[in-house]
């Protein structure tokens, strides 16, 4: 098995940078732009297989112009249901297709008996499922021929949860062998929404597997609920949540997550610069590996 | 499967819950959080139908579409892991569950299937062109034709006119959507039974002016003569304008 990432080159080059979601909204834009200039972009996989024409080319343009890297929204990892081999197969075609430097999934299930919700669904916190989960990760990343990075998910309530959130992910990490790729703004909403110490949090997971990290804005919809949007900016707690995390683990690239009410492409220059430069500070001065 | 029945169980609870909105005990959950999922699945899919089927959305009353929404999503079990393949889906469950006699809108299938098809021209996978040269003659050359088309028979003109107007002249229409390759624009023509005739020859078979004129001629029972040839010459013409027929085939 190719060990994490598929070139290490390029690799390289987009670790310590910021990339942001590639998204039809903007992506004009951010193919013509000079004020908008991530290190690298990030497709969901879903959004562009099969897909050919105005969209298609704009792909092929925006793979030639930016590294990319893939976060799948439909392998439905923690689902009762069987994989869906056919969709792997086409999975794997893309990533080598596109050069793509990183795939990536959410510890979650969206498909179950036997429709698709389009949704992330928490997996119930239980021994059995670390089991069932990691199992099938192993079978993927057998399949692909490399690891996947596998996101801590923002979840509104737990359900029928027999351990603790960090132990469960924690278990899934080590059993599945498989990267971790840590949304910050996830831990944050979810120690919000659940009342944990967000640094606690972190400091139990095995960060010597963070290969990457997710960056975003959300919306605070009532005094004890934060819904994951990716439709705000990053608020500040987030950034320094953010600064505090880099310190604990070695350099990896990090990504801007706006899926939409997108601003002017100066503000989204704006968080990838501010990110940019938390990164430089933590990283770029004291290159040291940690692990 | 190293997964307890019990864990499966609840997980489709919860899947349960999403789909239909029907509140049931969920162990270990905080009950009044579950309605955020409801929320979150139902407006991915709702979104992603609206902006499918924008006509039909912005026509239909608000509580017949959110009722179609609510019932496919309860009845239909989501089959494609691609979300903007969903439409299609949509489609054939509203046919199937003839929503059209239920609310009184006869043309409601066709202008479903009709706004699927821009999607589809618009988003399908890029197939292979014949090599071409935009120098030629419609006499002398072989037509190479665009291989990104549909064809589509329609009994209302909602390709021509507001589904309002269009309610008024149900008749017999064919409307050409093709994909231009430059742009990836979606074009759409009203074309005639002997225009499509034309464009099924060409799609099949390498075949010179003269031949098709014979071949038209036969099949519509209509003379071999100059204003068929000035009839057919425009049409072709026209749809070279329009990038339907990009160029003629390159002799070796």
């Amino acid at each position: 098995m190719v060990l994490y990432p598929f070139n290490t080159k390029l690799f390289t080059i987009m670790k310590t940078n910021v990339g942001i979601g590639f998204r039809r909204d903007f992506a004009e834009e951010l193919l013509q732009s000079s004020v908008l200039k991530p290190a690298f972009i990030e497709l969901a996989p879903e959004n562009w297989i099969d897909m050919g024409g105005y969209w298609g080319k704009m792909l092929r343009k925006a793979a030639e112009q930016f590294p990319v890297t893939c976060h799948g929204l439909s392998l439905s990892i923690g689902s009762p249901e069987e994989l869906d081999w056919d969709f792997i197969k086409k999975i794997k075609i893309f990533l080598n297709e596109y050069n793509v430097q990183v795939y990536s999934e959410h510890l979650s299930y969206t498909k179950c008996n036997n429709a698709h919700l389009y949704d992330l669904l928490p997996i119930p916190f239980r021994e059995d499922a670390v089991h069932h989960v990691a199992e099938r990760i192993r079978q993927v990343q057998d399949f692909l021929e490399c690891k996947i990075a596998i996101e801590n998910v923002s979840y509104y309530t737990p359900v029928a949860a027999e351990m603790e959130e960090h132990a469960f992910v924690s278990a899934i990490l080590e059993e599945a062998d498989c990267n971790l790729l840590l949304d910050v703004n996830n831990v944050y909403v979810n120690s919000f929404n659940h009342n944990y110490n967000a640094k606690a949090y972190i400091e139990k997971l095995p960060l010597e597997r963070v290969a990457y990290i997710h960056m975003a804005g959300h919306e605070k919809v009532s005094d004890d609920l934060i819904i994951d949007t990716h439709g705000e900016p990053i608020i500040d707690p987030v950034y320094e949540l953010f600064e505090w995390t880099l310190d604990k683990i070695n350099p990896v690239p990090v990504l801007l997550e706006r899926d939409f009410n997108f601003p002017e492409m100066k503000e989204l220059q704006g968080e990838l610069t501010t990110l940019q430069s938390i990164c430089n500070k933590k990283w770029n001065k004291a290159y040291v590996v940690k692990y | 499967m190293l997964l307890n029945t019990d864990t499966a169980y609840i997980q489709g609870q919860l899947a349960k819950y999403c789909r239909t909105g029907e509140t049931e005990p969920i162990l270990g959950a905080r009950q009044g959080r579950l309605k955020e999922y409801r929320q979150l699945v139902y407006s991915v899919v709702n979104n992603t139908l609206e902006q499918a089927y924008p006509i039909t959305y912005n026509y239909i009353k608000e509580e017949e579409w959110e009722l179609m929404i609510a019932s496919f999503l309860k009845e239909h079990a989501c089959q494609n892991n691609q979300v903007w393949k969903l439409p299609l889906e949509f489609y054939d469950y509203v046919k199937e569950k003839n929503f059209q006699e239920s609310f009184n809108y006869p043309f409601l299938n066709e202008l479903l299937y009709f706004e699927w098809l821009e999607i589809e021209l618009h988003t399908m996978p890029d197939m292979p062109y014949p090599t071409y040269t935009t120098e030629g003659s419609f006499e002398q050359d072989f037509i190479v034709l665009n291989p990104e088309y549909k064809m589509v028979m329609l009994s209302y003109p909602i390709h021509l006119m507001p589904v309002q107007e269009a309610l008024k002249n149900k008749g017999s229409y064919i409307s050409l959507i093709f994909r231009e390759r430059e742009t990836g624009r979606v074009k759409f023509m009203n074309i005639s039974a002997l225009h499509a005739y034309l464009i099924e020859r060409l799609s099949h078979d390498e075949v010179l002016l003269a031949n098709l004129l014979n071949n038209v001629s036969v099949a519509f029972y209509i003379p071999n003569n100059e204003i068929l040839t000035k009839h057919i010459l425009l049409f072709l013409n026209d749809l070279k304008q329009q990038g339907m027929i990009p160029g003629f085939k390159i002799n070796n």
